[in-house]
Formats: C-alpha cells, sequence, structure tokens
C-alpha cells in the first residue's frame, strides 16, 4: 500500500515553501516545507538531548573510575562508545522508527517524507543521515544550509541523495465563526441594497478576515478592510460608516446573515 | 456556501479524525475510523478548494490530511525484507557488480599507503615530516607494549576510540562522495598515507609485531569497509558527473540503491571490526593465536564478498 504519485512545485508561480501531494486517493494536499530556521531548532533541540545523554555517560565514566584501573579504561571505551552511537546512529534510528522524527523534529512538528509524501524506510535514513558528514562541513552545516537556501524543495545534500524533504506537520488552526458583530440593526437592513452578490474571491477575502478579527485586533482590521470597502461600495451600492462594517453589512446580505 | 456553513458542517468529523491522530490506536475499528476519516477530510479539502473557501480553513484541512496521511501511511510494514539475505547475498553481488568503483576506491586508499609505508621505513624523516615529532612519540607510545603486557582497561580504552575514529573515516570517505567525488578521493588518499606512515614508522622503529597484535584479528574488515564506503562515495561523485541523459539530481537518486548497498555492507563490516576488535584485539591472547585468525579472517571476508550470492545477478 504505497502512497505515492507525481509530486510537483504547487503554484510555482506564487510560492515555493509549499510541496503538493498526489495521493492515491486521487487527492492533492500540500505540505509546508521546513526551512533551515526550523531544521536549526529542531537540531538544536536534538543537540541538547545528545549532551544530556553524554552527561550521564560522562558521569558513569566518573563512577566507573572508583572501581580499579580495569573499570575505568572500560569506562572511557564505554563513553566512546555512546558518543559513537550519537554521532552516526542516532538520527537514521529515530526516523527509521518514528516514520522521519527524532525527537527534535517531533517537538519542532517537524517531519522527514520521501519526494512523494510516503513514509521513509531504513535505507532513506541511513543515506540522508550518514550524508551529514559533508552537510555538516566545513563547519556549522554551512554546506547543508547553502543547499537548501538554493534548492526550491530546501533540501539538503542528504535529502537530495535519500529522495526526501523535511515537511512541517504541525496542524495550523481553525479561525473563529465569521460573526455579524454587532448584528444588523432594523436601520441598516432598511439601507441595504435588495441584492448583493459578492465575488468568490470577495467572499473569501471578507470570510478570511472576520473569522480573524480577533487575532489582529480591530484597528488592523479597519486598515486592512478599507482595501477592499471603497471598490466593493462602489459597485454593491452598500454603505456605512466604517470599512469593516461595509464588508461586514456587504458579506450578510449576500449570504443571509442579515436577520 | 459560506465558511460558517461549511465548517459547522463538517467541524464534528475533524474533530474526530484530530482526536484519533492525538490518541493511540488500538484495534482495527479505529484504523478503519482513521481510513475513513482520512477520505472524508481529503474530500472536505478538495470541495475546500472547489468553493474558495477562506486560507485558514484550506491549511487546516491540509494540515489534518498531511497528519492524517502520514499516521496512515507511516506505519511501517511488518518485517517482509530479509536483513541477513541482503548481507549474505545482495552485498557481496553489488560489490561484484560495481568492481571498477570498489578497485579504484581500493587503490586510492593502498597505493598511498604503500607509499608512506615504504617512506617511513627507508627514512626516519619521512614519517616525521607528515606526522610531526609530537603525534609521533604518541604513536609510539600507543605501541610501545604487546597487547598482552598492556593493562586491560587501557586496552579497552583503545578500542573504543579505533571504533569511533575509523567509522568516522568511513562514512567521511563515503558522504564527502557528493561533492563530485573528489571528498572520496581525498579522504581514502590522505587516510592511506597516514595509516601507511604510521605503520612503516611503528615497523622501523621495532614496534611492528606489537601493532600486528593489534590490528591483525580486525584489520580485514576494517580496511575493506573503509575501501566499500569510499567506493559508494566514488559511485556517487560519478552519478554527478556521467549523468547518462538523466538529471544530475535524477542520476544521484537512480544510483541509491547501489550505493546503498554498498554504504550498508560497509556499516555491517564496521559493526564486525568493532565485535573482532572489543573481543579479540584488546585481549592478552597469544600474538600467534592473534594472527591466525586475522588470517582467517581475511579469507572469510574475500570469500564473503568474492563467492556469496552469486546467483544474484
Amino acid at each position: 500500500m504505497a502512497a505515492g504519485g507525481a509530486v510537483r512545485a504547487a503554484d510555482a508561480a506564487l510560492v515555493d515553501t509549499v510541496a503538493e501531494i498526489d495521493t492515491p486517493e486521487r487527492v492533492r494536499f500540500r505540505y509546508r516545507l521546513a526551512g533551515p530556521g526550523s531544521r536549526g531548532v529542531a537540531y538544536v533541540l536534538d543537540l541538547l538531548i545528545q549532551g544530556t545523554v553524554m552527561a550521564v555517560a560522562v558521569a558513569l565514566n566518573a563512577a566507573f573510575a572508583l572501581f580499579g584501573e580495569v573499570a575505568a579504561g572500560a569506562g572511557v571505551g564505554l563513553f566512546l562508545l555512546v558518543l559513537f552511537l550519537l554521532a552516526w546512529i542516532y538520527g537514521a534510528f529515530f526516523e527509521w522508527l518514528w516514520a522521519g522524527q527524532t525527537p527534535g523534529k517531533w517537538a519542532t512538528g517537524l517531519r522527514v517524507v520521501r519526494s512523494d509524501g510516503a513514509p521513509i524506510g531504513w535505507s532513506d535514513a541511513l543515506l540522508r543521515n550518514l550524508a551529514r558528514g559533508v552537510d555538516a562541513l566545513p563547519f556549522l552545516y554551512v554546506v547543508g544550509g547553502i543547499a537548501t537556501v538554493m534548492d526550491p524543495r530546501m533540501r539538503r545534500l542528504g535529502d537530495l541523495l535519500a529522495g526526501t524533504m523535511v515537511v512541517v506537520e504541525q496542524g495550523t488552526s481553525l479561525g473563529d465563526a465569521v460573526e455579524v458583530d454587532p448584528p444588523v440593526t432594523e436601520a441598516e437592513r432598511q439601507a441595504l441594497p435588495v441584492r448583493v452578490t459578492l465575488t468568490p474571491d470577495e467572499r473569501r477575502a471578507i470570510e478570511g478576515l472576520l473569522s480573524r478579527r480577533p487575532q489582529l485586533g480591530e484597528a488592523r482590521v479597519e486598515e486592512l478592510a478599507a482595501m477592499l470597502a471603497p471598490t466593493l461600495a462602489a459597485r454593491t451600492g452598500v454603505e456605512a460608516p466604517t470599512a469593516l462594517r461595509t464588508l461586514v453589512l456587504a458579506w450578510a446580505r449576500a449570504t443571509g446573515r442579515d436577520r | 456556501m459560506d465558511r460558517d456553513l461549511f465548517v459547522a458542517s463538517a467541524r464534528p468529523r475533524w474533530q474526530e479524525l484530530e482526536a484519533l491522530l492525538d490518541g493511540p490506536l488500538e484495534d482495527g475499528a479505529a484504523w478503519s475510523a482513521l481510513s475513513a476519516g482520512y477520505r472524508a477530510v481529503v474530500a472536505d479539502l478538495s470541495r475546500a478548494r472547489g468553493v474558495d473557501m477562506p486560507d485558514d480553513v484550506v491549511a487546516y484541512l491540509d494540515g489534518l490530511a498531511g497528519r492524517a496521511h502520514n499516521r496512515l501511511y507511516g506505519t511501517r510494514p511488518r518485517a517482509t525484507a530479509d536483513p541477513l539475505g541482503f548481507l549474505r547475498d545482495e552485498v557481496p553481488a553489488q560489490v561484484r557488480a560495481s568492481w571498477p568503483w570498489v578497485l579504484t576506491s581500493a587503490v586510492l586508499f593502498f597505493g598511498p599507503w604503500m607509499v608512506g609505508m615504504a617512506g617511513a621505513m627507508t627514512t626516519e624523516d619521512f614519517a616525521r615530516d607528515v606526522f610531526g615529532a609530537e603525534a609521533l612519540r604518541q604513536w609510539e607510545q600507543m605501541y610501545e607494549l604487546p597487547t598482552d603486557d598492556r593493562p586491560l582497561g587501557e586496552s579497552l580504552t583503545m578500542t573504543a576510540f579505533y571504533v569511533l575514529n575509523n567509522v568516522g573515516i568511513a562514512f567521511r570517505c563515503f558522504a564527502t562522495g557528493l561533492l563530485g567525488g573528489l571528498g572520496s578521493a581525498f579522504f581514502l588518499v590522505t587516510n592511506g598515507l597516514f595509516i601507511g606512515t604510521v605503520f612503516g614508522h611503528l615497523i622501523h622503529t621495532g614496534r611492528g609485531a606489537n601493532l600486528l597484535g593489534f590490528v591483525a584479528p580486525h584489520a580485514a574488515w576494517e580496511l575493506l569497509a573503509i575501501v566499500l564506503a569510499g567506493a559508494a562515495g566514488l559511485r556517487m561523485g560519478g552519478a554527478l558527473i556521467a549523468t547518462e541523459g538523466r538529471t544530475r539530481l535524477g542520476s544521484l537518486r537512480a544510483h541509491a540503491p547501489e550505493v546503498y548497498r554498498l554504504v550498508a555492507g560497509a556499516s555491517a563490516m564496521l559493526l564486525v571490526a568493532a565485535l573482532l576488535e572489543g573481543m579479540f584485539s584488546a585481549s592478552p591472547l597469544p600474538m600467534g593465536l592473534k594472527v591466525a585468525f586475522g588470517a582467517l579472517q581475511i579469507v572469510a571476508v574475500v570469500a564473503w564478498l568474492g563467492l556469496s550470492g552469486l546467483d544474484r545477478r
């Protein structure tokens, strides 16, 4: 049951931070691609986890040293072994185990998926993580960073090799319901044109604005509303004291929410 | 249809799906519900696009569909793969099929090795020029005693250090192949030269037996692992340069399975080397036994890479 199909750079002319997936269900959905910033945060979180594990290993090492010379040598050996596991195995192991997420990626809502949107396998995880040996060159992931900036899907060299990309999985929240607030008064209703029709774009813009009204603040909402209100008023004949009210009234009349 | 009607009519099933995604999926019924919920949401998504819902609705549904998709398809299939068969048959078959790359890698590694070894055995100055006097003294110190006289603790530390160091060398030889193969070539040559020079110097200064006692049991696995990792790196470089009509990226991707088999083989060999190193190299077993065991390992590696999986391709 392979999820798959073609993937295209969605709306190439518009944005390049989105990858579109064709699912077996013949529906497309879009992934937001993860840029160097959010991936850097995930990486730092992973480093912190690795640092913690290393600190524990150092403490163990010190404890080993109490039990004589052989144990001390074994303790150093154990520490080096932990270092090796963290440096070369950690990423591939977790991305295999958790279908594309290390603890850091999990915490930041990122996930590695194949270019066609399918989950990555063990070989993909191994290849993209071993390639860190070149992406991390010459220091601080400069090579990988340059690659993510140049590639339209923001892939580092390891991703290019393994055929993977890193996407943002975190869900965005739904805006609030569109409210006609305050409700349309009798006087306003009388003044409204009998019939108001909105183009789909206009309706979408107004609904988007109104559903985000609480987050934006009244002043900003009014400012944004003023961009559309004059043309809308001229076309439909809706008149109101503020730009926002113009949009609200036009929308209410067009959708039958004015009563 | 306006936004609120659309949202109100479908929201219960979205919330149901969210609840499923947040919790563990215990039984078949939960998985069926997830599958049904996912299909419903992708249908809602295309409808939302069709009737021009505002961006927050479309973005929310995109996110929800993506999470459901990953949960549904992100489950690893029950292990149908056969890792042992892969290592037993496919890796050796690939090594033989990729012989020009393996050979090139071996020449780039062992050629400078010979030069370093010959140089260090001829004159004292050669090794000093390569390493500097201080580093050379450290190498000498490490092999001052035969392994059966060396304290066990020190041997264990040394073993772990070599595992870390040599795995690092092998994987760097591989990864830097993404720079058109040049990185692999560079690391193969320099590491070959360094190791050869150290060996030559230790032999020249009469520590050859101590060295042999430590490296013999695992050398075959470890050195050939570096060669295979280098071959995988060179293969990537080759794919990037000679694209055979594909795009550079397409050419690299087309050779990824080959590269994976080589580097997975190298990783497995490094694991074997590390185990042997831990169990035998550091142990105070008599020298003759170690060398005989080492010779046996050479036979084992050659037989594995040369003969195993002959029916494969």
